[in-house]
């Protein structure tokens, strides 16, 4: 049946195969992964805006004991197959459930396949925060850390509040914005997370009160929002200037730069003026 | 809060305690800023004068993440007295540190000052969901 329940365990299960990817450092089953895990963020998008437009509520809360840290990617894998096992006894006829249905058979067919050579330890949470690919200096490593922190979690707030814009969305310009918006922040997301991955302190981001995406003043929302973009660039501006080494330093930029052109879509949205609850 | 990351910190940070609303709460408050949205939002359940129970969500900084975690493990299961002493404990612990912590300091302590007026209100028959109270720093104050 398509409820709350069922997105909640969609939520998950998008988290589960995305974190699984960023903690794998094998870079094609990482690659592999990732693609799968776009595929259940797509299910996700159209499933709220089914039980949106069925006037069913939803939420991003999830569930007290679900995390993705895991001694081994065996142990990682066995869980994301009895989820997705599990996810199918709550699915109903409907075209969607049906092709989600079908995905997933194929997504499972192929972790069942990868759980032979499965049995390697995961760096990605053993809390070393050494940078494998240059030297850095305690300030520059607490610097880092805190940066990916704070900005991991920003970066899936961005992606679940966009997701419930984009549900609710009047104008194809709506649309297309928190498309847009949501796409970038994916990659943001991805490139966080496998950079504390590589530093041991992979980390599911925090679970998103109500009160962060249930927006009665989209104006109020936006502007915060550029402010908070601007913030984002000063910080990646004095992470880059922390950090010495070109590569991360280079990295930084280039992400800083991005965040000026999503201050333009922001801006943009600033002109719709018919905004739904 | 110290200046260079712990063990600890690094352990609250990957894993928030006490973080998300709770059932059936007998006090909710909220500190938060009109200017910039931030919030911090802490559930009580307490029998008579003990905290049995708390939580906390926000939308703000890692600071404000790792102090909420801080205070929550301080005062869970401790009188709301105590909770008094532990709160003063930790405004001496960042008033030495930057002007950020000290923000994010407030907005902790301004929350969970709201959720223990609510929890009077509720005595008192109030069916208020929750007690807001709006404060002018911002976790943002430093460069």
């Amino acid at each position: 049946m398509m409820d709350a329940t069922l997105f909640r365990n969609k939520h998950q299960l998008w988290l589960r195969i995305a974190y699984l990817s960023f903690a794998t450092p094998d870079f094609s089953l990482k690659n592999r992964l990732y693609e799968f895990s776009q595929i259940e963020f797509r299910h996700l998008k159209w499933l709220s805006q089914d039980l949106y437009d069925s006037n069913i509520s939803y939420n991003y809360n999830r569930d007290r004991t679900f995390g993705i840290e895991f001694k081994s990617f065996g142990d990682a894998l066995h869980a994301a197959i009895d989820e997705i096992r599990s996810l199918h006894l709550l699915y109903d006829g409907s075209p969607l459930c049906e092709r989600m249905a079908h995905d997933e058979h194929f997504i499972l067919s192929f972790l069942e396949s990868c759980t032979e050579s499965a049995s390697e330890p995961f760096g990605a949470f053993d809390r070393s925060r050494r940078w494998p690919d240059a030297p850095l200096n305690d300030e520059q490593s607490d610097a880092l850390t805190l940066f990916l922190f704070e900005e991991s979690y920003k970066e899936y707030e961005l992606i679940l509040v966009y997701l419930y814009r984009l549900a609710r969305a009047t104008t194809a310009t709506q649309s297309s914005s928190f498309t847009d918006l949501i796409e970038e922040s994916h990659f943001h997301l991805r490139s966080f997370s496998e950079m504390m991955a590589k530093m041991g302190i992979l980390a599911l981001p925090r679970e998103l009160h109500p009160r962060t995406y249930e927006i009665d003043d989209m104006e109020k929302f936006l502007r915060n929002g550029i402010v908070e973009e601007e913030n984002a660039k000063e910080e990646c501006r004095r992470l880059s200037g922390t950090i010495t080494d070109e590569k991360l330093s280079s990295f930084f930029g280039f992400i800083n730069f991005q965040e000026s052109y999503h201050i333009e879509i922001m801006k943009k949205l600033l002109e719709e003026k018919i905004w739904k609850k | 809060m110290e200046k260079s990351l712990n063990q600890e910190i690094i352990e609250h940070l990957m894993h928030p305690k006490n973080y998300g609303p709770l059932e059936n709460p007998t006090g909710v408050g909220v500190g938060h800023s009109e200017q910039s949205g931030e919030f911090v939002i802490f559930y009580l359940l307490c029998n008579n004068e003990t905290i049995e129970n708390i939580g906390y969500a926000t939308n703000g900084c890692h600071d404000t993440v790792v102090l909420g975690s801080m205070f929550t493990e301080m005062v869970k299961g401790q009188t709301i007295d105590y909770a008094a002493v532990a709160a003063d404990k930790l405004r001496e612990k960042v008033a030495q540190g930057p002007l950020r912590q000290q923000a994010c300091a407030q907005m902790v302590l301004t929350a969970f000052t709201a959720a223990l007026i609510n929890r009077v209100e509720r005595s008192e028959g109030s069916d208020k969901e929750l007690h807001a109270i709006e404060i002018g720093m911002e976790c943002e104050v430093e460069a």
